[in-house]
């Protein structure tokens, strides 16, 4: 055992010799997770700060009906109108980075009134995500307002069934009046959406960063462990296992030795990444420390287990570090690092259920996400140490010393 | 010229027989344009489908059974599937698991709010419990659900409106009220979704103006390509310093020939091994993603000023590296933060302004957005900034290298 730490210990050694070797460990993990974590929403809201998006409108029509349009717009959570004439609306979409222009065009309401069909156009920047979010809450809102025409052009009818008007004035009196008491009962409707949450650590759900670092983790954290196969590689070329073994060491003890010495880096490794994440970030790791180190072992292992393969199979050391940053970035972003699975076809999750990362991903979000404690992570760090068993048995069948 | 030409060759040979170096060089981009496509097909939109959702119903009456017929309406077959379940509390605990994305749980009275037996009706509640590891997902489930009660409340409010004024102008009496409201409630109710007057089209707001849609494939196969050129630069300047090491640069130098011309058959080795690499992914993507640019020669010239401008960065790194592996280091990171700021792993505008400009430095971010202008129907003159600023990047590059290498050599 003390031949394996000492092993072990020197690996650890030689790795930090270099200042370079933080760069990777954690300056650049935690620059991609600030980048990330930022792009995909930053920190989670203050809650007295409105932060719904801003839409800029563009109100040609300027009638009671458009007004009205606004006004449920106002009253939307997704989006903040905020009226410009066009000229200074199209400036602001082009050069403040602003997700959206929607424009309500001169004879919106005639056309409506006269049950005529109206297209409102969102001008949106390209393939700015915040554009779905801001698309739906215009349909929300036209639809709103689209009932309430339906709904007095319906009692126009059906008085009109009864007794024609005697004029149009009269028409158009009763219609305005059925628009207002519409307008009324649909802002207090009889039946509401109640939506909860299931448990979460946090109470505002996760935030940008949350779900960005654990998948930084993920993927910088195979780097360094995927990386076992060129540090197995660069030992077989350079001769030092061939010289280990002429000393009274077993095999067992030196390839165990180099297996703790690189399962250590990466534990520290997320360890680090983790405690970044807190105080940098302030992202919640869960309620369950117990479950989270469960699952950063289990990962941590199988991905070492997957370094040791690979250094079995890679003969260069061209191969091996070839071999780390294809499987490391394929890996991660097929299990779900880079985007959630949720939003890839059935197909594609059912696929990638055969791989590690999947798991991991599974494991980390479900702590960070939904509060996981440690029976709840069983099952996913199980699977992973199924695939760390099956990488170690084919990965030390394979394995050459010479 | 020639021993130029002869050892740039030497290079790309052996680059190309080496089964690692091809691994990073074009399997990795080639998988990882693979699994975008996979993950987000040709425009980039999810593919969400088959939706895991349970609804449970409290209602007697008939709205909360027409809830249930919609959520499993064939209509809605594809994008979610919904099982009813008897017990809330188990259905509850499906979604604790992970197992479904959310449960409808429709509450008791739903049926009564709308169609009220009393003066003051309690309000009806439809509850989604969400699973919060499915925001996504969860959103489509509250969309429709919305939609519905939408439909629902525009018939109360419609029956409720026309009959209330009928009454109020002395058109029909109490007693009619009660058979008419339900029916002009209903028609109001379906003429709200059947006869839907407004609607809402998304448009692209480009410089011109013109309605050009993002093609996801288009950005991302060049993306890849461009994210693993820096490395294979990299790996080309390390290897003049790893030459150096072995002693087989200084060897080079004893045979007749000048270090200019072994430096520069080492640099147009690289150029010429990331040419090949950008040209096969880009050649491949073309005919297995069906990616159309207008102009072909705007994505040869493309190209080669991307390949020029990082084959610059490697030549740079191998000049101020003192060894192969600080320079392995430096181009690795370099190649990664180039990435990240510039926008490989996901569209540029989504990157905070700053950064864009910022992102101006690396080869990535001029190479991103030329692809984007041919994507979007650029011609070459269009693409002259852009060319520009590359190969201009790497005179300055190169530049910058040879004072470094003329002072080493001295």
């Amino acid at each position: 055992m003390t031949k394996i730490l000492h092993l072990a210990w020197n690996d650890i050694q030689i790795e930090f010799s270099e200042r370079s070797t933080l760069i990777f460990f954690l300056i650049l993990p935690i620059v991609f997770t600030a980048i990330l974590g930022n792009t995909v929403g930053g920190s989670a809201p203050d809650e007295t700060a409105d932060t719904r998006l801003i839409l800029l409108l563009v109100d040609e029509d300027e009638t009671d009906l458009s007004m009205a349009l606004t006004a449920v717009l106002e009253e939307s959570t997704l989006a903040r109108p905020v009226l410009r004439d066009r000229t200074e609306a199209v400036r602001l979409l082009e050069e403040e980075d602003l997700p959206g222009l929607l424009t309500i065009p001169a004879g919106f309401a005639a056309s409506l009134l006269a049950g005529e069909g109206v297209d409102l156009r969102l001008a949106t920047a390209v393939t700015d995500n915040r554009t779905l979010a801001l698309e739906q809450a215009v349909a929300a809102a036209a639809r709103q307002v689209d009932s309430a025409i339906q709904i007095a052009q319906a009692s126009v009818a059906a008085a009109e069934q009864i007794r024609p008007f005697a004029h149009e004035a009269e028409r158009q009196a009763y219609f305005a009046h059925a628009l207002a008491m519409a307008q009324a009962q649909l802002a207090a409707p009889p039946a509401v959406l109640e939506s909860n949450r299931a448990a979460v650590p946090t109470p505002q759900g996760p935030d940008g960063f949350e779900l960005a670092s654990a998948g930084q983790l993920v993927t910088w954290v195979l780097i360094t462990l995927i990386g076992t196969s060129a540090v197995l590689v660069n030992e077989r070329i350079g001769g030092t296992l061939r010289r280990l073994l002429v000393t009274p060491t077993q095999k067992v003890t030196i390839m165990a030795g180099r297996i703790v010495g690189r399962l250590s880096q990466g534990l520290l490794q997320m360890a680090l990444l983790i405690g970044a994440g807190a105080l940098l970030f302030g992202v919640n790791w869960g309620n369950s420390p117990a479950a989270l180190i469960m699952v950063v072992t289990a990962f941590g292992l199988a991905a070492t287990a997957l370094g040791l393969l690979l250094g079995a199979l890679a003969r260069t050391r061209s191969q091996a570090s070839g071999l780390t940053i294809m499987f490391s970035m394929v890996l991660a972003a097929l299990g779900g690092a880079w985007w959630p699975l949720e939003i890839t076809p059935a197909s594609y999750q059912t696929a990638v259920q055969i791989l590690p990362t999947t798991w991991a991903m599974k494991g980390f979000t479900g702590v960070i996400v939904r509060g996981h404690g440690v029976a709840e992570v069983l099952p996913v760090v199980g699977v992973l140490l199924l695939f760390a068993l099956v990488f170690f048995a084919v990965g030390l069948w394979r394995f050459r010393y010479e | 010229m020639k021993p130029i030409l002869n050892i740039a060759w030497k290079d790309l040979i052996v680059l190309f027989r080496d089964p690692g170096a091809l691994a990073l060089l074009l399997l990795a981009p080639f998988a990882l344009t693979l699994a975008m496509s996979a993950a987000f097909g040709r425009d980039g939109n999810p593919g969400i489908s088959d939706i895991p959702v349970l609804i449970v119903n409290h209602d007697t009456g008939k709205f909360g059974e027409l809830l249930v017929e919609v959520m499993a309406s064939e209509e809605l077959a594809e994008l979610i599937t919904t099982t009813v379940a008897a017990n809330e509390t188990a259905a509850r605990a499906s979604v604790d698991r992970d197992e479904v994305a959310a449960v409808v749980i429709i509450h008791a009275g739903l049926s009564q709010s709308i169609i009220p037996d009393q003066a003051e009706p309690d309000r009806g509640v439809v509850e989604l419990y969400l699973n919060p590891t499915r925001p996504i997902s969860g959103g489509v489930v509250q969309a429709i659900v919305s939609q519905f009660l939408q439909q629902i409340n525009t018939g109360a409010a419609g029956g409720q409106v026309a009959v209330g004024q009928l009454m109020q102008n002395q058109l029909i009496t109490p007693a009619e009220a009660q058979t008419l409201g339900p029916v002009i409630g209903e028609a109001a109710g379906r003429q709200s979704v059947e006869g839907q007057l407004i609607s809402v089209s998304r448009q692209f707001q480009t410089e011109n103006d013109t309605a050009n849609g993002f093609d996801w494939m288009g950005y991302m196969a060049p993306s890849m390509a461009i994210l693993f050129l820096m490395f294979t630069v990299v790996e080309g300047g390390r290897s003049i310093l790893t030459e150096r090491d072995n002693g087989t640069l200084p060897r080079m130098l004893t045979a007749p020939l000048s270090a200019a011309q072994v430096l520069g058959g080492k640099l147009l080795g690289t150029y010429l091994n990331g040419l090949a690499q950008v040209g096969i992914l880009i050649g491949a993507s073309v005919l297995i993603f069906n990616i159309r640019w207008e102009s072909a020669l705007g994505v040869v010239l493309t190209i080669v000023s991307v390949v020029a401008a990082a084959t610059g960065w490697g030549a740079c790194i191998a000049a101020f590296a003192r060894s192969s592996g600080q320079a392995n280091v430096v181009g690795t990171t370099l190649a990664l933060v180039f990435a990240i700021g510039a926008g490989n792993f996901f569209a540029r505008p989504n990157l905070p302004d700053w950064l864009q400009l910022v992102s101006f430095i690396s080869p990535n971010a001029w190479g991103l957005e030329a692809f984007t202008s041919l994507t979007a129907g650029a011609g070459v003159s269009d693409l002259l900034p852009y060319l520009a600023g590359m190969w201009i990047m790497a005179a300055i590059l190169f530049g910058l290298a040879t004072l470094a290498f003329r002072r080493q050599v001295v």
